[in-house]
């Protein structure tokens, strides 16, 4: 059996959003989910550094898909978190709500 | 209708593309240009400015992360012997300047009846190309990667060589207050590079030729 190793709070949030997004998951729209859910800026090339790393780690895989004018001809590169992915993703999350549980009274509402 | 309006509005800033484009691993370049452009287009259809400078923001905060992703994609071992690579490159090139090139020049100047002052110091620079041919050629035996491109491996192996001999010469230059000898820095950096390029060029194809003529 392959060991899954925790995985990071950004790595998290990169996996959160690809499913969320499911096959129309790229780079641009990736970042734009992070950013509307999360009120956190963050860049491409970051997107892109933590996808590698997924990739390299066998968590997501990618598929280019056809090419658009409003990317100047560039194909968009589509990605999906695979079996091991939502393996992993699902230790690290709960091994953090585990470390949380008991902590964090959430607000009903919020004000 | 719609592709023209795409295919006539302003691409981004080049410089941030060149930037962008030379800090990306190779599999996501493309990919990361793309998506970019995309929200730079929808963007700039409110604020040409606004656009630009959201571009060079993304651009300014990627390059890090993906300049150390990029890194860690080479691998340790292959930064160990670019390293190796460009120290002894340097090595060479300077060992050769003042052992060969140098003394070679001294040695025509003492004599009574040699060459003008001219010829002398263009035989210098003849013989300082050997040198700069050689580190080419060392620094293509142990940077080079096969499957790379003649293009990507002379930027990534001789280009930090480069850099460091036109700092060095354009730094002595300004220590010494001779800026009027900036001219004598651009023919020389011209011919350090053409002749890094063409020895480490000479070297692979002799290679090539070598591997055929052993594997017959």
């Amino acid at each position: 059996m392959t060991t899954v190793k925790s995985l990071g709070e950004f790595e998290i949030m990169v996996l959160a959003a690809l499913m969320r997004l499911g096959d129309e998951a790229y780079g641009a729209k990736i970042r734009q989910e992070i950013e509307e859910r999360t009120g956190r800026t963050t860049t491409v090339g970051a997107i892109y550094t933590t996808l590698s790393r997924l990739e390299e780690k066998g968590i997501v895989s990618s598929k280019l898909g056809p090419s658009t004018p409003e990317r100047g001809g560039r194909p968009k590169r589509f990605f999906r978190i695979t079996a091991h992915g939502i393996r992993a993703f699902r230790i690290s999350v709960n091994s953090l709500g585990n470390m949380l549980e008991g902590l964090i009274s959430w607000p009903k509402t919020v004000t | 209708m719609a592709e023209d309006r795409y295919l006539k509005s302003p691409s981004p800033p080049a410089l941030a593309r060149i930037a962008l484009s030379a800090c990306t691993q190779t599999e996501y370049r493309e990919d990361i240009l793309g998506d970019l452009q995309e929200e730079y287009v929808s963007l700039q259809s409110r604020s040409r400015r606004h656009a630009d400078r959201w571009y060079w923001n993304q651009v300014v905060r990627s390059v890090p992360g993906l300049v150390l992703r990029r890194l860690q994609c080479i691998g340790a071992w292959r930064i160990g012997l670019l390293f190796i690579s460009y120290i002894l490159a340097l090595l060479v090139i300077n060992l050769w300047d003042v052992q060969v090139a140098r003394k070679a020049a001294y040695f025509l100047a003492k004599q009574p009846d040699g060459p003008s002052l001219s010829i002398i110091r263009t035989l210098y620079f003849l013989v300082f190309t050997v040198g700069a041919g050689l580190a080419g050629a060392l620094a293509a035996a142990l940077g080079f990667k096969r499957e790379k491109s003649f293009r990507s491996n002379a930027l990534l192996t001789l280009g930090p060589v480069f850099l460091v001999l036109t700092c060095v010469m354009a730094a002595n230059l300004m220590a010494s207050g001779r800026q009027d000898l900036f001219s004598y820095l651009i023919i020389r950096s011209l011919l350090l590079a053409t002749m890094l390029l063409l020895g480490a060029y000479l070297f692979l194809k002799a290679r090539d030729v070598f591997n055929r003529s052993s594997n017959r």
